[in-house]
């Protein structure tokens, strides 16, 4: 007895797709195959039993996380947007070449020292004024949720670095009016070609947009990976987002706040 | 606020409608990728994973099918690649609709799909559950959306992307197969040397 047809038939009266014609059809078949009576019997107790299956309640932290997750995107590329609207207003041009000029001189961290000094009271030690700093891209690149939550600009300039230091921008004034373009000074403020520490990263994390240069215009070290010089601060700040959000990373050794202020840290990111 | 505005506001950038929206359809998301994965924590992820994706790809969503329709096949798609990427893919019991007929030649359906009794109900119930972790991801899948979910042929083949054709096809095999699965269970508690109802009842 051929019951295929019949057999999709029955699956397909369960739904209630079937014409009046099908209809006919399936009874008359059923009414003569025992067999087929059976299977229709038992898929109608497999359908009765599915939908007796619970709706398992959801874990209540689901919400949180697709909350946080989604937070956590729209932070990142509103900062980036921002971060862009402030290079255009700097010169980008300018700004570039100097971004890359100022890393492979070693003008990065003199720079950012002096732009220190200058926005601090000029009073301090070079290691108050760096932790002033800190904290000043610390609120920048981790800004608390409540400000983001009234879902306007207004909130989240209240944290942005337009008028604070971004290690990248720093040197631009300090270039031209300063006498610290020479070697000679970039060499004695400690810049060699191994820094201090290394961090290597799988990626950016949230917030890094705010403290680092654009990936597109970092170096490339010998493994032939992008890598970008920072300060000491930057370096913390950076390896604290990293451990917050849980990304893979590796660091050579910790730099001290003191004894290595003046070194420069290098951040690799090395893909896959 | 109507869903439809909760959509065009969660598009707009609105995170407090999208979690509306989340807090809507989380139950259906999370049941589904449970019922396809069958363990809480992957169907966490999946679902997880479903709800930024669908952030992600609001503006992509254009309101020509349900947006509950739009999730499911977001949470199908992430369900399906989870499961390839784990190989968990199910040995494929072989259902070929022209000679299921022939298997059992008897006029007495097996009563076990019909209980009887609350105990047997349950029986029957896990029975299903084990079952249905043991079809191919694409019975499943099918058999999930249709029997647990409700929807009808046309929101699957919309949520699958297939005919309506073939999503009947595909139901009737889905249904075969975890028939045939529940046969060779033997006992449907799962004990395979008790056969007894009062040994059931004494271990439930």
């Amino acid at each position: 007895m051929a019951c295929g047809p019949f057999l999709e038939m029955i699956s397909a009266r369960l739904d209630g797709v079937l014409s009046e014609q099908e209809q006919a059809q399936l009874e008359e078949h059923l009414a003569q195959c025992p067999s087929c009576r059976s299977v229709a019997r038992e898929l109608e107790g497999l359908r009765a039993a599915m939908s007796g299956l619970e709706e398992v309640p959801v874990p209540p932290e689901l919400e949180e996380r697709v909350m946080n997750a989604v937070h956590a995107e729209r932070r990142g590329s509103r900062t980036w947007n921002r971060r862009r609207m402030a290079r255009s207003l700097a010169g980008l041009a300018a700004c570039a070449v100097l971004c890359v000029g100022i890393y492979q001189s070693g003008l990065l961290q003199s720079g950012l020292m002096d732009q220190t000094a200058r926005n601090t009271d000029g009073s301090g030690t070079v290691s108050s004024d760096q932790s002033l700093n800190a904290t000043q891209f610390t609120n920048a690149g981790v800004e608390p949720s409540a400000a983001d939550a009234d879902g306007t600009d207004a909130a989240d300039s209240a944290g942005e670095p337009e008028d604070q230091i971004a290690p990248y921008q720093t040197g631009e004034e300090k270039v031209g009016t300063k006498p610290r373009e020479t070697e000679g000074d970039g060499l004695a403020i400690g810049q060699m070609a191994v820094p201090a520490s290394v961090l290597t990263l799988e990626r950016l994390p949230e917030g890094a947009e705010d403290l680092l240069p654009p990936v597109e215009e970092w170096g490339v070290n010998d493994q032939g990976q992008p890598c970008c010089e920072v300060s000491v601060q930057v370096f913390q700040t950076l390896s604290q987002l990293v451990q917050e959000q849980g990304i893979t990373a590796s660091m050579t050794s910790v730099p001290e706040e003191n004894g290595q202020s003046e070194a420069l840290c290098q951040v690799v990111l090395a893909a896959g | 606020m109507t869903e439809r505005e909760l959509i065009d506001r969660a598009r707009a950038g609105d995170e407090e409608a999208f979690a509306s929206l989340v807090r809507d359809n989380e139950k259906r998301v999370y049941n589904l990728a449970l019922r396809m994965t069958g363990n809480q924590e992957d169907a966490l992820d999946l679902a997880q994973e479903t709800f930024l994706n669908a952030w992600r790809g609001l503006r992509f969503f254009k309101g020509d099918s349900a947006f509950s329709t739009w999730l499911y096949r977001l949470a199908s798609n992430a369900c399906i690649d989870h499961l390839r990427r784990e190989r968990r893919q199910a040995q494929a019991v072989s259902i070929s609709l022209d000679d299921e007929g022939e298997e059992r030649q008897t006029d007495i359906p097996d009563e076990r799909f019909c209980p009887e009794t609350e105990l047997e109900r349950q029986e029957l119930r896990r029975a299903v559950e084990r079952g249905l972790e043991q079809l191919s991801a694409e019975h499943r899948q099918v058999l999930v959306l249709r029997e647990i979910h409700g929807l009808s042929y046309q929101e699957i083949g919309q949520t699958l992307d297939l005919e309506e054709g073939t999503v009947k096809s595909r139901i009737a095999r889905a249904r075969l197969a975890l028939r045939k699965i529940l046969l060779s269970d033997g006992n449907f508690s799962g004990d395979p040397t008790s056969n007894s109802v009062k040994d059931k009842r004494r271990k439930g």
